[in-house]
């Protein structure tokens, strides 16, 4: 035995080798054990989301959850105050709530896709103010992945007199699960009508009476076969003094390629492509472009000109055309 | 092997002295990984695991930063200055016994008493002995001092730490002196657990020359760690260590600063010399054993034929052998192998330089007039190979060695000396009817010898006694003294050195007038053939029925 290798290896019982695989084993293992386990998890979700909220914020809220989607309920004093503005003292409650509704589908196993916040001001019944959004959109906002702009963009906002999804019947409500389609379909409206609002030549020229985004799937059962469409219904009208409130060519043109802009934006923000076709209804134009999927692509990549999607449906492109202009 | 033991008693605590900055890293590390671990459980599962998601690429990239810091420390200051560059323990390394020492037998046995003497320090305390603190190891380059040092620490059992002296050199002032302190520190710790440590010091003198004193603080560095090594070796230390100091210089004792040399430093000088005959043979022997060698070989004419070689010489001389048995595809050593590794380690590499007819002549000339005058003159040497190809600077060569040791030449011995430097030039004069300049180095040696015969060791026929260079003036350490001779006295002793040269030149040329005839056969022999060997050259003498002079000498003159 060598006496040196002795000196290196004075040590209290233990070789270096099991030192070493004692540490290399342990240390994943710490880790592996303080990730693995959720802080909310599934089964007792809505409870620990209610308990965060009350001891958080000081705020009782109701939680339910359908298929993927959680609702949560918050009755609220003084959210309005007299001229239907939101209360900035409430409005932090309100904040905190959505936050820790954030906090709580992060951090839980089997995440639900979309939460649904409602708040209600006890005193005005029927004014709601309801906010969706979806938990991936959140997450990555996380990651970095999402402008803050774009996440504020992608939220669904809307405050109005008994918006339906909600009906409170005591501590229970009624909650519909938000699909994914349904969820694009009224965050195309919501942005369009937005992009309408920033862009100053539009706003100029045009007043938007109401922008409506549909997601229509065929019925169960239905001979029809594919994904679904959406339906997007413009009505907008010229501003000014011209009594038929007529929009010229030029203005036609822009309000389409604003919306187009718009749902390939959206639909492309998230790789969305299970659905047939969008429909854009035009009530001033006294018209409707059906564009397939494959048109909409080929629109995206440049390949085709706006003037040749305006074109009468009879004189549109056939799926196949755009399949095969796509292969090129 | 011995086992080094741990004192009773020491261990809980040694391990506490040797592992003191381990554990201090251990500790910070585990209350480092206890708050990560903490921390982590404080939060949601979404960021607990986003946290450590980035934990592989953060641990990646801190290594990489870590890399650079490491590189860019290294660039900008070196070693890290104080920090000795390497780790000191080197006994991993050391696996030599006494039985693999060979070529020193003498300072083999001094060694063992001195491991003796490490070994049974306990007994030697109660007895009232001093202990050894360091052991000098002196000798000339390539006779295993170093390899001694590593038997001893192998024989001895105890810790070894191994530094090469200008390791602690540095062109800061002061770091030498703290490296010189960690070093002691170490080996203390060592010494604590194990008994003894020992600590050795190759290349010693360049730490432990004489100490200067300049106004311009030129040396400071290098007295400063010498100092500092005085200190540690004997100085004032609240407690007595056993540490063993060994030290290998193959400066001469005087170059060393005599208070490094004083007992209770270097106390005990262990000499380690060149192997005589003897020790040669087993060399060769051994190192032999290591390639596949031709059974008919004479080692003891190797052994011979390498008067004055180291034991590295002759391990070099075994390698290169070794090297051109293959270059010539064979598959085993042999004897010509071996004769053509001395050359060229002795004589260096051949090469062809292109010489006139003349030229050639002229040099076969010269080369036989030192062959025929070492042959039939000198009492000590054997010609071994004549040559007339150019070798380093020299057109020609003749290979000459001492048949054995000799420690001392007498006068006849360097008048030989003088005549074989001599016997070149006379050859050219009488056989060309003119000289060359390839007589320089042939007269700077005669010249050398005959001075010093003269100046030095009374060898002159004019009485005069004593070295007379001890008066003409010269510096001594920081002293100097007058030029004590007078103009005649350094013209009778000149004229006497010229006496001698005179002297010698007629008895050379005595000698190649009257041997003519074997001075042309040699010349042409060379011409012909370009060298002749140790074989041939004995043929052609014994010929011409001539044999060499007896020894030892009887003096002619």
């Amino acid at each position: 035995m060598n006496p040196v290798r002795n000196l290196c290896t004075i040590t209290l019982g233990v070789s270096n080798g099991v030192k070493r695989i004692v540490f290399f084993c342990i240390l994943p293992l710490v880790l592996w054990g303080i990730g693995c386990s959720p802080t909310y998890p599934k089964e007792k979700l809505s409870a620990s989301l209610t308990r965060l909220c009350k001891e958080e914020y000081g705020v009782d809220v109701s939680v339910q959850i359908v298929g993927k989607t959680i609702g949560v309920n918050v009755p609220l004093e003084k959210l309005f105050d007299s001229t239907l503005k939101l209360s900035p003292e409430v409005g932090d409650k309100l904040d905190g709530v959505i936050l820790a509704t954030s906090r709580a589908v992060l951090s839980t196993d089997d995440p639900p896709d979309f939460y649904v916040v409602v708040a209600r001001d006890k005193r005005i019944p029927g004014i709601e103010l309801k906010l969706i959004r979806y938990i991936q959109d959140i997450r990555r906002l996380s990651y970095g992945d999402l402008s803050r702009s774009e996440y504020t963009k992608r939220m669904l906002f809307e405050f109005g007199l008994g918006l339906g999804i909600f009906q409170e019947e005591s501590d229970r409500f009624h909650l519909e699960e938000v699909k994914l389609g349904e969820f694009l379909a009224n965050q195309i409206a919501q942005r369009i009508k937005g992009h309408f609002e920033e862009e100053l030549d539009l706003k100029k020229e045009t007043d938007v009476k109401s922008v409506q985004g549909e997601f229509i799937t065929p019925p169960a059962g239905s001979r029809e076969n594919g994904f679904g469409r959406f339906v997007v219904t413009l009505d907008v009208q010229k501003r000014g003094i011209d009594i038929w409130g007529r929009l010229g060519m030029a203005q036609e043109k822009r309000i389409l390629e604003a919306s187009l802009s718009v749902i390939l934006e959206v639909l492309q923000g998230y790789r969305f492509s299970v659905f047939d076709s969008v429909e854009i209804k035009t009530p001033f134009l006294n018209h409707t472009f059906l564009l397939s999927r494959d048109v909409l692509e080929l629109y995206r990549r440049k390949k085709i000109h706006l003037s040749e999607l305006l074109l009468p449906n009879d004189f549109n492109f056939s799926p196949l055309d755009a399949e095969l202009l796509l292969k090129k | 092997m011995p086992k080094p033991n741990v004192i009773k008693g020491h261990r809980v605590r040694l391990f506490f002295m040797m592992h003191r900055m381990k554990l201090i890293i251990i500790l910070s590390i585990t209350i480092l990984l206890a708050l990560s671990v903490w921390g982590l459980y404080s939060l949601e599962s979404f960021y607990r695991h986003m946290t450590l998601a980035q934990l592989p690429i953060s641990v990646l990239l801190s290594g990489i930063s870590a890399a650079v810091f490491v590189f860019m420390y290294l660039i900008g200051f070196g070693s890290g200055l104080a920090n000795i560059g390497r780790n000191p323990i080197k006994g991993a390394m050391v696996d030599i016994k006494w039985s693999d020492v060979i070529g020193m037998e003498e300072a083999k046995q001094e060694s063992a008493e001195v491991v003796q003497l490490i070994t049974d320090r306990a007994r030697l305390k109660k007895i009232g002995g001093k202990i050894i603190r360091g052991l000098l190891l002196v000798g000339p380059p390539g006779c295993g001092k170093t390899y001694l040092a590593k038997a001893i620490a192998t024989e001895a059992g105890i810790p070894f730490i191994s530094m090469a002296a200008s390791e602690f050199n540095e062109i800061f002032v002061g770091v030498g002196a703290s490296r010189v302190r960690k070093l002691f520190n170490k080996a203390r710790t060592y010494a604590y657990g194990y008994g003894a440590c020992i600590l050795f010091i190759d290349e010693l003198d360049a730490i432990g020359r004489t100490r200067t004193f300049s106004f311009m603080g030129g040396a400071q560095e290098t007295n400063t760690t010498q100092n500092q090594l005085l200190v540690e070796m004997d100085g004032l230390n609240e407690k007595d260590a056993n540490i063993i100091v060994i030290g290998a210089t193959n400066a001469a004792e005087g170059v060393l600063d005599p208070a490094l040399l004083r007992p209770g430093r270097f106390d005990r000088k262990i000499f380690i010399d060149r192997p005589n005959l003897v020790e040669r043979e087993k060399l060769f022997q051994y190192y032999l054993q290591k390639v596949k060698y031709d059974p008919s070989i004479d080692i003891g004419r190797l052994a011979r034929k390498s008067v004055y070689k180291s034991p590295a010489d002759i391990e070099s001389i075994i390698k290169e052998a070794a090297l051109i048995a293959t270059r010539k595809g064979k598959d085993i050593v042999e004897y010509k192998d071996l004769s053509e590794s001395m050359e060229r380690i002795d004589m260096g590499l051949k090469h062809r330089v292109h010489m006139t007819e003349q030229e050639r002549r002229m040099t076969a000339y010269h080369e036989s007039g030192h062959l025929v005058t070492l042959y039939l003159l000198h009492p000590t040497d054997d010609v071994f190979k004549a040559s007339i190809i150019a070798r380093g600077g020299a057109l020609g060569v003749v290979h000459h060695q001492p048949r054995e040791e000799w420690h001392t030449h007498n006068r006849d011995m360097l008048l030989a000396d003088i005549k074989v430097s001599l016997a070149g030039y006379v050859a050219e004069k009488l056989k060309c009817g003119v000289t060359s300049n390839g007589v320089a180095s042939d007269f700077r040696n005669a010249m050398a010898k005959a001075n010093s015969m003269v100046w030095q060791f009374g060898m002159g026929d004019n009485g005069f006694l004593g070295d007379y260079t001890l008066l003409t003036g010269f510096q001594t350490g920081r002293e100097f003294t007058n030029d004590l001779l007078s103009d005649r006295l350094k013209y009778e002793l000149n004229m006497e050195t010229n006496r001698i040269l005179q002297n010698c030149l007629k008895d050379v040329e005595t000698l190649l007038k009257k041997e003519e005839t074997l001075l042309d056969r040699f010349a042409s022999e060379l011409l012909k053939k370009e060298e002749l060997e140790y074989d041939e050259i004995e043929a052609i003498f014994a010929e011409y029925g001539k044999a060499r002079p007896a020894v030892p000498p009887v003096s002619s003159s």
